[in-house]
């Protein structure tokens, strides 16, 4: 059955779901359209000439009242029927998650999808593509204004099945890693971001950390440890939302006092650590936040600048 | 350009209803299947439960499970 049987269907099963039943079109914006029976046909008579211009911009929602007292199941049943015979006939997309229909409408620039272009060039598989292709969606939602968007795709990228995956891609393609790797492939060191070393850097990517909700200072310190002793000189702390800048700033004043005391009774009072030599507060769209540069130093104690006094 | 698809939802209705009006059969560990075999998300991952569903889209009623495993389909819409 194609799209113009399904609207053909619609409009002759009409009286027996009206009372219950309400169709829809949204579009962008969320601009929504209730249909009626002239509708269906005109939609019926688009599918059958081609022009089924009305399904670019446009989901189409049942909205069912079970409560209805003229609610009739076999009806619905038969509606699911219907449409899982469009699916399975390559017409039609069903979705659960109404954010699914965000991306359709956002287009990558041509600096993304070369960049994408390469990515693929050097191997990366195509989970990973599609996992960047949407954070780069996220990130044009964000900087065109279009926050509300960007936060419902967002919602829908960092709670699926490859949420993990789509956070990280998000926050290296946010904080320009991304475009660095492109330059070091370009570089010549395309064996360098192959596949595999790609998914090492998803699981640990010593430049940078990324402060989520629930980090925790312990976290902070291991993870600080960890570079410290892969002698990773400079690390970036990324975070985002007040709430996650002042989880960031508790944790690295943790670590600075834990560091201190830990020499503090030593005699020659040498201290090895990540000082702060940059913090830079910026906004994501609506949103506040901040970066904290930090470099690894040898030094005395009473060597150690004041700013830990901020944290 | 590629053939466009008409994105369907259905508001009022439970879930489990409708994957079942799709043909799928819920497992008491909520794990997904059809035609008596375990259903695998559209990259081939599986097995799926119930809630983990974001979408339905053509290919033998392949699962989505990530919204990142829409941009083929996207994709080829635009192609």
């Amino acid at each position: 059955m194609g799209l113009s049987s399904f609207f053909l269907l619609l409009f002759k099963k009409w009286p027996s779901f009206k009372d219950w039943l309400k169709l829809y079109i949204t579009g962008e914006n969320g601009k929504t359209q209730e249909l009626s029976p002239d509708n269906l046909v005109k939609l019926g008579d688009n599918a059958k000439s081609g022009d089924i211009n009305i399904t670019n911009n446009y989901y189409f929602v049942f909205d069912a009242n079970k409560s209805s007292k003229n609610y009739d199941n076999n009806v619905k049943n038969e509606m699911i029927e219907q449409i899982e015979k469009l699916v399975d006939e390559y017409s039609a997309v069903y979705f659960f998650d109404i954010n699914l229909f965000i991306p359709r409408n956002v287009k990558l620039s041509d600096t993304q999808r070369n960049q994408i272009n390469k990515f693929k060039s050097v191997g990366w598989s195509p989970d990973k593509i599609n996992s960047i292709k949407v954070a780069f969606k996220i990130m044009n939602l964000e900087d065109s204004g279009s926050y509300e968007d960007a936060k419902n795709l967002m919602k829908s990228a960092f709670e699926g099945r490859k949420r993990v995956m789509n956070r990280k891609f998000y926050n290296l393609a946010r904080a320009g890693y991304l475009n660095q790797f492109i330059l070091d492939i370009l570089t010549g060191g395309a064996l360098n971001f192959d596949d595999d070393k790609i998914s090492k850097y998803l699981d640990y990517f010593p430049p940078a950390i990324f402060i989520d909700e629930d980090f925790v200072s312990i976290d902070l310190s291991n993870e600080l440890a960890k570079r410290e002793k892969d002698g990773v000189k400079q690390v970036t702390l990324y975070s985002r939302g007040k709430k996650r800048i002042e989880i960031m700033e508790k944790a690295y004043g943790e670590y600075l006092r834990q560091k201190i005391s830990q020499v503090e009774n030593k005699k020659d009072k040498r201290i090895k650590l990540y000082i702060l030599i940059h913090k830079n507060s910026y906004m994501i769209g609506q949103t506040d936040a901040e970066s904290l540069a930090l470099s690894l130093e040898d030094m005395k104690l009473e060597d150690l600048p004041l700013f830990f006094d901020m944290f | 350009m590629g053939k466009k698809l008409l994105w369907i939802t259905i508001k009022g209705l439970d879930k489990v209803e409708i994957l079942e009006g799709f043909g799928f059969k819920v497992l008491d560990s909520g794990i997904l299947t059809l035609n008596g075999k375990m259903v695998m998300s559209s990259d081939g991952t599986g097995p799926v439960k119930a809630e983990e569903v974001k979408a339905i889209v053509p290919g033998s009623l392949s699962v989505v499970t990530d919204v990142s495993e829409m941009e083929p389909i996207i994709e080829a819409e635009r192609e």
